[in-house]
Order: C-alpha cells, then structure tokens, then sequence
C-alpha cells in the first residue's frame, strides 16, 4: 500500500507540473475495505478473508486512478457488511469502528472507517457502501456527508457483493460538493457490472442549483424529530429543519406508504447474502467471524423459502410504484439522517431480550404505519433504488454530531447535492471537527 | 435455566431467534397482498 500510495503521488506530481491534473488529481482517499485494490489486502472486515488479496483493482479504484486521485488507504469495515446481523460494534476484523468525536463511542457501520477517516481529517474523502444504511450511519455518527448514489450508477465490479440488487458505493466527503467532485469520477457505465445504469452525474451550475433548491418541494414528517429523536438528539435535529427550511421553504407534510420496510430489506439481504457466502456459511472458516449473532443470521438466511424472497422482491416493485407516485407532488424527502447520536461501543446494537438490556433505539422502534413519519426511509429508499444525501446539521447534548437526510427519485443526485450544497453555504456544522 | 437467564450470546439462542426472526419477517411478508400481475424489480437504466 504505501509504495502504490507513493507511486500515485509521484504521477500526480508530474500531472501538476504539467498543469494538466484534474479536480482530484494528488487528493489522497481511503477506500472501504471491500474494495479489490491490486496487491493490497481486502479483508472485506472479516477473518476468514485477513489474507485475501486481489490482482486488479475495482472499477471505482481504477476510476480515481484515472482522475489523478491517491489511494492512501483501506478502510476498516464490519465483516462481510454486516451481513446476517451483528450485534456488536466489535464485529470486524478490525475492531469496533471508534467515533473520531468520542472514542468510546461507535462509528457507525457497516462503512465504519470510511466514517471515522472523514470525521477525523485523515482523508479528505472515502468510498464507502451502502446495503441498508452503511453510508448513513456512519455519515450520521461521524458529522461527515455521504452520498448514496442511486442503484447502478456506480459499477460494483471489484466490490465484495452482500445483496446484487441493494449494494451501491458512494463517496463520503466533507462537504456536498466534495461528493459531487467524486461521484463525477466514479458513476458511469461498466461492461464489467451488468447492473451499471450508464447514467453519468454532473452537479448543477451555480445558479440552476440555487434555483432548483428554492424551487424544491420538500416533504416532511414533523413527527421523525417530535417523536423519534432522542432526548440528546432532538434539539439540534430541529435547529437542522429550520435552517434547511430556509434555504428550501416549500415544507409540505407527505409520509412514505405503509410497508413492512424492515421484514422485506431484511428477506432481501439476508437470502442474497447467504447465497453469496453459502460456501463460507458451511465450510471451517466459518467460526472465525467475529460476531456470534451475525453467525447465527446468515446460518438461518440459507433456509429463507424463495417464495418469501421473491414476494419481498415483489413488494420492492408496489413500493417503487408508490414512490414515484408520491415523487409527483413532492420532489425530494427530508427526514433525520438517524435519531440518535453514535452508541457506546460495548453497548449491543439490537435489542437483546434480556433483563436489564438496552432499549432499542429510538429509530428502530417503528418504521412504517401509524406515527412512524417517514422513519422507514433508510430502508425504503435502498428498497427502491433512490439517491440520498447525508449532512451534519449540529451536535447534540452530548457533544455528539447529528445529520440529516434527502432522498430523492432515481438520478435526482443533482438535486440532492444542490440542495445539500446550499444548506453548506449557509451553515458551518460540516466544518467543524473533532479535537486532537 | 430460565430463558432469561441464559446469556444473549448463547449459540444456541441465538439461533433460535434468528430462525424466529426470519419466520417472523416471513409472516408479515405474506400478510401483504400482491397482484398478481406484479413482477420483482427491474435495473434502473439511463434514458
């Protein structure tokens, strides 16, 4: 890695003085670790793979190649992306991801030193994936920005799958502009990725996005703060909604359509994830994973019936349906990018019936029906495909940052990234950083 | 040994509740209606 780092540099260095570098030419950046870097390990988080190596880099790794762009590192994940479901924080080969903001606090997963790298300054930016949720929490947790792009339009060819039709990488910055910058290099057709869109992504003039984002329609759930948020959490996510209200000011109340999002992502995930690693799940290697708990889920996702796959699969289609619909009167979903801030990192991230336990996080209580708001959109927007936007928007009384999120419909990313942007411009929670 | 009393880490308890919480996820799949002419999701592709 450091040879390959240098060596990067060194091309950068003559690019430069030759003044033909682009926008990311010598900018250093970590990637996730499931991200196949030629003659460097990618443990994909997890012991059975510590020595893994691959012979060529992945799409996206060869792409920054291509922008000029220096891989300085491989990121720290939790193993296989938390496929089955893991209970710890300490579910990595690595060790529990620590919160550059409080190191006994977690940062987040599945992307967790994607986060963490970011959020401490180590990186100006990284590559992180998201399944359901693993570049919103840690964007959330660690107060950086993350961009989910949508579904196929950055190649996953060279990246650990965990679910063929849910995994997408994204970039993690620390502004909205930066993920644009990235994603500008990285979205764009691959042979080599059959379910690559083609879409390219270019970020909206200056005065087309400013338009745009006080032109846009917001919808809102006022209760995704009232009544989720946390006590710790609560006041700085409202401070959050009323300062992006003044940059986007068409509020208007519109909630996801009720559907079971948790049961169906959870099908989704975890019958493709246990296809992909049937041979890991029932051969010796097995025991080395980390996590007894994310042990036991991919063990039971191989008897998932395909009728219940296929019908969760189903379901993805009405939701896709209903969204577009409700993306007729509303251009873009805000809600919290979580409820909460980062836990403590011995602290289980489930909801152990044990006497005593943890109760469950506030944003995992309920995600769809009555009074649940739009709380089911990390779940409903992987679901169905849709680009989302994680920013800071402030720190709660705990010291920790809390974020937001927008959603928008299929290749909405210009739109996203406007309206992000100019929440940056008007705002400095993004620039803040931890102490040393 | 009471259920409560044995450690949420315990192997075996874990696997029980990992195939209840896929069952559980199953039922409340099935409770959802689909019209039959409904068919999974297709790829996203560029205009």
């Amino acid at each position: 890695m450091p040879e390959r780092a240098l060596d990067e540099a060194r091309r950068a260095d003559r690019a430069l003085a030759k003044k033909d570098g682009g926008p990311l030419t010598g900018v250093p950046y970590g990637a996730k670790d499931l991200l196949a870097a030629r003659g460097a390990p990618t443990t994909w988080g997890a012991p059975p793979y510590r020595d893994q190596i691959f012979g060529e880099d992945a799409t996206v790794v060869a792409k920054l190649k291509r922008s000029g762009a220096v891989l300085a590192a491989k990121l720290a994940m939790v193993e296989l992306a938390g496929g089955g479901g893991y209970r710890y924080p300490s579910a990595s080969l690595q060790g529990p991801g620590r919160n550059p903001w409080n190191t006994e606090r977690w940062s987040g997963g599945s992307s967790s030193g994607s986060g963490a790298a970011v959020g401490a300054g180590l990186v100006p930016f990284a590559i992180g994936s998201e399944t359901a949720g693993s570049i919103g929490t840690p964007s959330a947790y660690c107060g950086v920005t993350g961009l989910r792009p949508t579904y196929g339009v950055v190649s996953r060819k060279g990246a650990m799958a965990l679910s063929w039709t849910l995994d997408k990488l994204g970039p993690m910055a620390r502004t909205a502009d930066d993920c644009a910058t990235v994603l500008e290099a990285i979205a764009g057709a691959d042979t080599g990725d059959p379910t690559a869109s083609g879409k390219r992504f270019r970020p909206l003039s200056g005065r087309a996005a400013t338009s745009a984002a006080k032109r846009a329609r917001i919808a809102f759930a006022e209760e995704d703060v009232s009544e989720h948020a946390s006590p710790e959490a609560k006041r700085a996510l409202e401070k959050g909604v009323a300062e992006f209200k003044r940059i986007a000011p068409s509020f208007v109340r519109a909630t996801l359509p009720a559907m079971p999002f948790g049961p169906m992502v959870q099908t989704v995930y975890s019958a493709e994830g246990a296809e992909i690693f049937a041979e890991l799940i029932e051969g010796k290697r097995f025991e080395q994973l980390v996590d007894a708990r994310q042990k036991a889920g991919l063990r039971a996702a191989l008897e998932i019936k395909a009728r219940d796959y296929l019908h969760a699969m189903r379901l993805r289609t009405r939701l896709q349906d209903a969204l577009a619909a409700m993306f007729r009167d509303v251009d873009v979903i805000l809600s919290v990018g979580r409820a909460m801030t980062a836990t403590p990192i011995t602290q289980p991230l489930d909801n152990p019936a044990s006497p005593g336990g943890p109760k469950p996080p506030p944003d995992k209580r309920n995600l769809s029906g009555p009074g649940s708001g739009n709380m089911g959109l990390i779940a409903a927007g992987n679901l169905a495909g849709l680009p989302a936007i994680f920013f800071p928007c402030g720190f709660a009384t705990d010291g920790l940052p809390v974020g937001l999120q927008v959603v928008g419909p299929p290749f909405s990313e210009p739109l996203l990234v406007a309206l992000a942007s100019a929440y940056q411009r008007e705002t400095d929670h993004h620039l803040k950083r931890p102490r040393d | 040994m009471t259920e409560e009393e044995r450690n949420i880490d315990d192997p075996a308890r874990l696997a029980d509740e990992a195939r209840e919480n896929a069952q559980k996820a199953a039922t409340e799949l099935r409770a959802q209606r689909v019209p039959i002419e409904t068919e999974p999701p297709t790829v996203f592709k560029a205009d």
